[in-house]
């Protein structure tokens, strides 16, 4: 088997809440824990999506990949060697992995032209002019954009025009990985197909690795080839996508699955609504993270944090995965109606 | 039950700017009615959101070019500053799509709703003392009573722990919070009509479920009927009784849900519910609509989405869109309304 081009080692990233010299004094530090002990890895050529709500540590744990952030504790590798944050890689590191953001406007330099801002990466690996020019022009008629793009500034573009020079920018330096932080979110469905689309294109011809983290399941089922769900920082659930989709080995992920509407009115399911918002990450719940908010959930789960049990292709982190999975326990039906 | 509440007639809606004259909204009809839940879907820059606003009189900086807004018997394109004023307080609320633009950061949540809760019983009288708090001219008693009413209305939305909560500011809330509490808002002045534009789209999809859940709920139990803006077709299946799908400022095509989103009978709805990841096998492309949404700086000229559309013709480029009845209640403004009745073609 290949190696996997990341692996991610019982990563943890903490954040002090308040990190003024008084408070350090003071030894009154808290910490918000965005990425608690996750462990996974991707595989050369997948897609690996990351998905769960607001708050579930997504992005950190994209930035940790990137090196936008140094881990708290714990390794990140990438093809085999340990890297730390952006500013200690080296240059080839850097170039193999790209990044698209969600908000393209905001990741794109409004001073810049569309052709300098695409120019940036390559300039910073010291290519001439005439290179870059050509380059430059081949990439955006790689992200099926005109040449007469380039000499406009980034808020003549329509959000998915903006989105086409984010994707052309990732894929400048003939990256191995690129991490995509919910690159379709802000985008209408039709321009949402288009770009959703170009991705899976540029996966195939350019031979990319994905790293893809949305809150749409609709999208993710689309274009991922393994989904981790994420709930305060941790895993719940690991699974091909084809089996999260048809049977969930996790409470948490059903609850996902059940809010996504559907477009065909004749076909509406009965839904499982969660009471209330995600807990602070602060303080995070003992026992299973998910228990304040799970139906299933009962004493065993609110004082131990269950073990990966693997379950056909799944990984689940539940205790009632087994029973879950078989339907012997069923949340659908059982919801509180406030 | 078919008693109409809002009548909205061949609606035009313009912006002057130094290009041109956006013409935004041309020529809308649609009607809600009591106790009905009405989607209103589009992509960005269909024109959704300024219908909205001009329903409400909110078209600023924009102007109504001529048409006709009918609520509740008032006219509402010719109606002065204190019917407007009168209706916004307990006609039509209306919540927007981005809750931390629309919450003023500096006055807590509950202050916020008790604003609301005045404006409703006086709508005609506002006098600053009101706000001021002063013990000689406000009554103690009656500042509790309104307190305690926005505490109620916190509960009735979903927000966990009201009593702490109402003293809270929209900093210390969750997006979903946040837009729970613009809820409370439009609800304390019991509305006929809640214009709902895209209150769940930068949520999450548990939050909207809930949310969307929630707007259901208070449409059953106080009859109160809801103008839903959306571009997400997902939430008009699971929400909407009727929905109108607009495109270039215009009506396309309306009619009841399940007749509208199983049965499209304009090839826009088509392209639409094509593009959703839904309707593709896994690892094959999605449908996509090609070109973009027009400027509509200037007038329209024929079928705003003809240079879209897969089946246009010459016809399309030119007049104005036909009107087709395609089924009882469901309306269908293209011409080429036959050719699409045959059961679903290889369009696709």
């Amino acid at each position: 088997m290949t190696r996997p081009i990341v692996e991610i080692d019982d990563v943890v990233k903490r954040f002090p809440v308040d990190d003024s010299l008084f408070a350090k004094l003071l030894g009154n530090d808290t910490y918000v824990t965005a990425v608690d002990g996750v462990s996974l890895s991707i595989e050369p050529g997948e897609t690996l999506a990351l998905v769960g709500e607001s708050g579930s540590g997504k992005s950190t744990l994209a930035n940790l990949v990137t090196g936008l952030h140094a881990p708290t504790s714990g390794t990140i590798r990438f093809e085999g060697k340990a890297v730390g944050e952006a500013t200690t890689r080296d240059k080839e590191t850097l170039a193999a992995i790209g990044m698209v953001f969600q908000n393209p406007r905001g990741s794109l330099d409004s001073r810049l032209t569309i052709e300098q801002i695409i120019a940036e990466p390559l300039k910073a690996r010291g290519w001439s002019a005439s290179e870059r020019e050509q380059k430059v022009e081949s990439l955006i008629e790689r992200v099926n954009l005109s040449q007469a793009y380039l000499p406009r500034h980034p808020h003549e573009l329509s959000g998915g025009e903006a989105q086409r020079v984010a994707i052309a920018r990732a894929i400048a330096l003939n990256p191995r990985l690129i991490v995509l932080d919910e690159p379709v979110s802000a985008l209408d469905v039709s321009v949402q197909a288009k770009i959703v689309n170009l991705l899976m294109e540029l996966q195939q011809d350019l031979n990319l690795t994905y790293l893809f983290i949305a809150h749409d399941l609709n999208v993710v089922e689309h274009i991922a080839d393994r989904i981790a769900v994420m709930y305060l920082g941790q895993l719940m659930e690991l699974a091909p996508t084809e089996a999260l989709f048809t049977q969930t080995s996790h409470p948490y992920t059903e609850t996902l699955l059940s809010a996504i509407p559907s477009v065909d009115p004749t076909k509406q399911k009965e839904r499982v609504i969660l009471d209330g918002d995600i807990p602070s990450p602060i303080n995070t719940p003992n026992g299973c993270v998910f228990h304040t908010r799970c139906p299933l959930a009962d004493e065993q789960c609110a004082t131990q944090t269950p073990a990966a049990e693997h379950i056909g292709e799944s990984t689940s982190w539940c205790h009632y995965a087994a029973e879950f999975t078989s339907d012997e326990k069923q949340i659908t039906g059982a919801v509180s109606d406030d | 039950m078919s008693e109409t509440l809002l009548e909205v007639e061949d609606l035009h809606t313009r912006f002057a700017t130094r290009e041109g004259t956006v013409h935004a909204v041309e020529g809308v009809s649609f009607t809600v009615d009591k106790g009905e839940i009405v989607g209103v879907v589009g992509e960005s820059g269909s024109g959704k959101s300024v219908t909205a606003r001009s329903l409400i009189r909110l078209e600023d900086p924009g102007y109504i070019e001529r048409g006709s807004v009918r609520f509740d018997d008032i006219e509402m394109t010719d109606a002065d500053d204190r019917t407007i004023r009168r209706v916004r307080g307990d006609g039509m609320a209306m919540v927007f799509q981005d809750p931390m633009e629309t919450l003023n950061p500096v006055f807590s949540i509950g202050e916020q709703i008790v604003e609301s809760i005045k404006v409703h019983e006086s709508p005609e009288e506002q006098r600053l003392l009101d706000y001021l708090n002063v013990p000689l001219f406000s009554s103690r008693g009656k500042r509790s009573q309104m307190r305690q009413q926005a505490i109620d209305l916190m509960s009735e939305v979903g927000i966990p722990h009201p009593e702490t909560r109402v003293s809270a500011y929209p900093h210390e809330f969750s997006g979903g919070m946040r837009q729970r509490a613009m809820l409370a808002i439009a609800l304390a002045r019991e509305p006929d009509l809640l214009i709902a534009d895209e209150p769940t789209t930068a949520l999450d999809v548990t939050i909207q479920a809930e949310i969307l859940q929630r707007i259901r709920d208070l449409n059953e139990e106080l009859g109160m009927a809801v103008l839903m803006i959306t571009h997400d077709l997902g939430v008009v299946a699971e929400l909407c009784d009727k929905v109108v799908v607009m495109y270039g400022g215009q009506v396309m095509e309306e009619g009841p849900v399940e007749e509208v989103l199983t049965n499209p009978k304009h090839p826009y709805t088509e392209s639409l519910l094509g593009c959703m990841p839904q309707t593709c096998d896994r690892g094959e492309p999605l449908n996509v609509i090609e070109g973009r949404v027009p400027s509509m700086v200037g007038g329209p000229t024929g079928c705003p989405f003809a240079s879209r559309c897969w089946c246009s013709s010459e016809s399309c480029t030119t007049g104005d869109l036909p009107t087709e009845q395609v089924g009882e209640d469901h309306t269908s403004r293209c011409h080429h309304v036959e050719e699409l009745s045959e059961p679903m073609e290889a369009d696709q």
